[in-house]
């Protein structure tokens, strides 16, 4: 039997704050699938038996199904109408929670939440995704620190490799100084004739324009080498 | 160069910045630096507050940073309007007017702007904190408008 929760009796409170149900003690739940795209007060459907009890998730105890305040186990009401929306999907608890709070944006919940995961049973494929959800969430570090571990676990796969190398702590090193352009010189031209030049990228070199252009495509064009040049958008 | 009190060096370069508004409708002055991103030449100002190192889409283009060459990331607000675009790996220096210059790899985001997007102002890249200046130590002498800048350990 399907039912909505939206159709739902209000005897479930707190509704806004459910984010997934599933079969208690059996199965994972089966769902529309991502209920992290829906509005807040519409969770998708969800399939039960009459007087299943569906344990819920709250979002207010990161997300900790054994830390309800408010109910502990909400009761399905099969005798709503009742209508198959879409397909049924299996979900993955543990992947959903990351969706859910990357999707809304709360990166302390994400980051309680993707400690939740065990990670060490996770593929290449769950990785990524969970980095890329850590970049949605705003949770940078918990990002590059997923991408690291997975391309420890994973040293073949190219592609979380490549997450790695990219959000890997910044690598310093010292070297000469270089014969680049004068930057004192450079930056007096800009004071001195700036003003005449306002909007435009300009090169310059040891304090002398090289070339200028409305565009830095257009500018580049003009140029044989970008070497030991100050380019730069006059303001 | 700045240095500990035991002797041992803090910075190992210092160069001069301008400090002033980083674009015409800016207000707030900005710690303004000339960068050499790869072997382009530009300026950038420092956010402590951001994160990455934030290309204007006309310098990513110049450097030739495709997006399938980066890592895709969620969007970022950038002046009220979403942002899309990609994360990539880039040699940053920081050169040197007393001391030696300062070379970093940095997580940079280079954006994808749709065809009615346009970048505002034409701002310059942006230093961000995480993923750019984070490991890097830095100091501000307002009186000559000089950045110190130096490795760790």
């Amino acid at each position: 039997m399907i039912g909505t929760l939206a159709n739902a009796p209000p005897a479930p409170l707190l509704i806004r704050e459910f984010f997934g149900i599933r079969y208690s003690d059996t199965e994972l739940t089966v769902t529309s699938g991502s209920l992290f795209d829906l509005p807040n007060d519409d969770l998708g459907t969800a399939e039960w038996w009459p007087n299943t009890n569906v344990p819920v998730f709250d979002r207010k105890s990161d997300f900790a199904e054994s830390a309800l305040s408010f109910t502990g186990t909400v009761s399905a009401y099969p005798e709503r109408s009742y209508e198959r929306t879409v397909a049924n999907t299996m979900i993955d608890p543990e992947m959903s929670r990351l969706e859910v709070t990357a999707q809304i944006g709360d990166e302390r919940a994400f980051v309680a939440a993707q400690k939740q995961v065990d990670w060490q049973r996770r593929s290449a494929e769950d990785f990524i995704r969970g980095v890329q959800l850590a970049l949605a969430a705003g949770a940078y570090l918990v990002a590059r620190n997923l991408a690291a571990l997975g391309a420890s676990r994973f040293p073949n796969h190219a592609d979380l490799q490549k997450y790695a190398r990219v959000l890997a702590p910044p690598k310093v090193s010292r070297s000469k100084r270089s014969s680049s352009s004068d930057w004192k010189a450079s930056r007096n031209w800009l004071i001195h004739h700036g003003e005449s030049y306002r909007g435009q990228w300009v090169a310059l070199r040891d304090g002398e324009l090289v070339g200028s252009a409305n565009t830095l495509k257009a500018l580049s064009a003009q140029l044989h080498s970008t070497t030991g040049l100050l380019i730069t958008k006059v303001y | 160069m700045l240095r500990f009190s035991n002797g041992d060096d803090f910075t190992i370069g210092a160069a001069p910045y301008a400090y002033r508004p980083a674009a015409e409708q800016e207000t707030s002055p900005r710690i303004i630096l000339r960068l050499l991103l790869e072997n382009f030449e530009t300026t950038g100002f420092v956010d402590t507050g951001g994160v990455y190192l934030l290309l204007s889409p006309e310098v990513a283009d110049n450097l030739g940073l495709r997006p399938d060459d980066g890592i895709p990331t969620a969007p970022l607000m950038f002046r009220g309007q979403r942002v899309s675009g990609a994360l990539h790996l880039v040699s940053l220096t920081l050169p040197a007017e007393q001391g030696d210059d300062l070379t970093i790899q940095v997580t940079a985001f280079a954006p994808q702007l749709t065809p009615f997007q346009e970048w505002p102002n034409d701002f310059p890249c942006i230093l961000g904190m995480m993923g750019c200046l984070e490991f890097l130590r830095f100091a501000v002498d307002p009186t000559n408008s000089t950045f110190h800048f130096g490795e760790i350990g």
